[in-house]
């Protein structure tokens, strides 16, 4: 179990939305909600409110999300070919389109290079598209894609 | 493809990305499974690692130099027999395999699962995959793309059925 970073309620602990107030757990906080001032979130551990910059918490210690964009919102395609080619073995593009799974699948399996080949493709899919086909293929951080 | 970025947008971009790939770097898990984690006092910081990495990254190194030790040059220099090509290839196909049960059982069952198993068959993972390199680019034994291939389908099919359940 977690908490959600918006409004504090318990969710799964694999939720990437959560089902009381529809906040996608990976995005960027926007504005105040509820008892949450605009410079704060929840705790994903405790549930304290903690201010939005921090990295871990400071009444329980555990190491927070980063809070970046959700899975298909603005992600510039030139950043994210350029990470998948030079860092897409540790799956930073993933994590930089949101795509908090994958990008950890990529480093889990880092040690195998399997990460770093797809890495490479990807990167370069990426970065020959034109921005629509960017958008509709690409942007959303599916494999290769798919 | 755009060219109104500027510099600047491009750099500030491609922080965002590795601020956003940082926190995961050596924990390879989200807070709520940090369980698996090893959590270290770094200073006054505590670092999380995550378990089975941080035994499989140790077991390839040591599965690589037991190769080199294994070698069958190596072994007749030193007067001892060499292991038969089967003995090393099964070595390879078996040592993975305590790791993905493991993982299966915590993956699909209500086990938590401890974190010194983890560590351990991790590293069984990791020599594995240590004497696989050695077997296939030094020995040229491509059976071992074989055995990585049969790991990689499973993987997928159990990583698939984890995600849909």
């Amino acid at each position: 179990m977690t908490h959600c970073i918006n409004c504090g309620e318990d969710i799964a602990g694999d939720a990437d939305v959560c089902p009381e107030c529809g906040v996608n757990q990976s995005t960027k906080l926007e504005g105040g909600h509820g008892e949450r001032s605009a410079d704060e979130k929840y705790c994903v551990n405790c549930g304290a409110l903690v201010n939005k910059q921090a990295e871990l918490c400071p009444d329980c210690g555990v190491e927070q999300p980063a809070l970046g964009r959700s899975a298909g919102a603005d992600s510039d395609q030139m950043v994210a070919g350029i990470l998948a080619l030079l860092l897409g073995g540790l799956g930073a593009h993933k994590f930089y389109q949101g795509r908090v799974g994958l990008g950890l699948l990529y480093l889990c399996f880092f040690w195998t290079a399997i990460p770093a080949l797809l890495g490479l493709i990807e990167g370069i899919l990426i970065l020959v598209a034109d921005p629509q086909e960017y958008e509709e293929k690409y942007a959303d951080g599916d494999v290769l894609g798919a | 493809m755009p060219t109104d970025r500027t510099d600047r947008d491009l750099r500030a971009g491609l922080a965002e990305g590795w601020r956003a790939t940082r926190p995961y770097l050596l924990s390879h898990h989200v807070p709520a499974d940090h369980d698996r984690c090893y959590a270290l006092a770094v200073g006054d910081r505590r670092v999380r690692l995550c378990a089975r990495c941080a035994g499989i990254y140790p077991g390839i190194v040591a599965g690589i130099v037991a190769f080199a030790l294994g070698a069958p040059h190596t072994l007749a220099a030193l007067g001892a027999p060499a292991a038969p090509d089967a003995v090393a290839l099964a070595l390879v196909a078996v040592l993975p395999a305590p790791a993905l049960l493991d993982w299966t059982a915590t993956a699909f069952t209500d086990r938590a699962g401890l974190n010194p198993v983890r560590t351990a068959t991790g590293a069984l993972l990791g020599a594995g995959y240590g004497l696989g390199l050695g077997r296939l680019f030094v020995a040229g034994d491509v059976r071992v793309l074989a055995v990585g291939l049969a790991y990689g389908l499973l993987a997928v099919a159990l990583l698939a059925a984890r995600d849909g359940s």
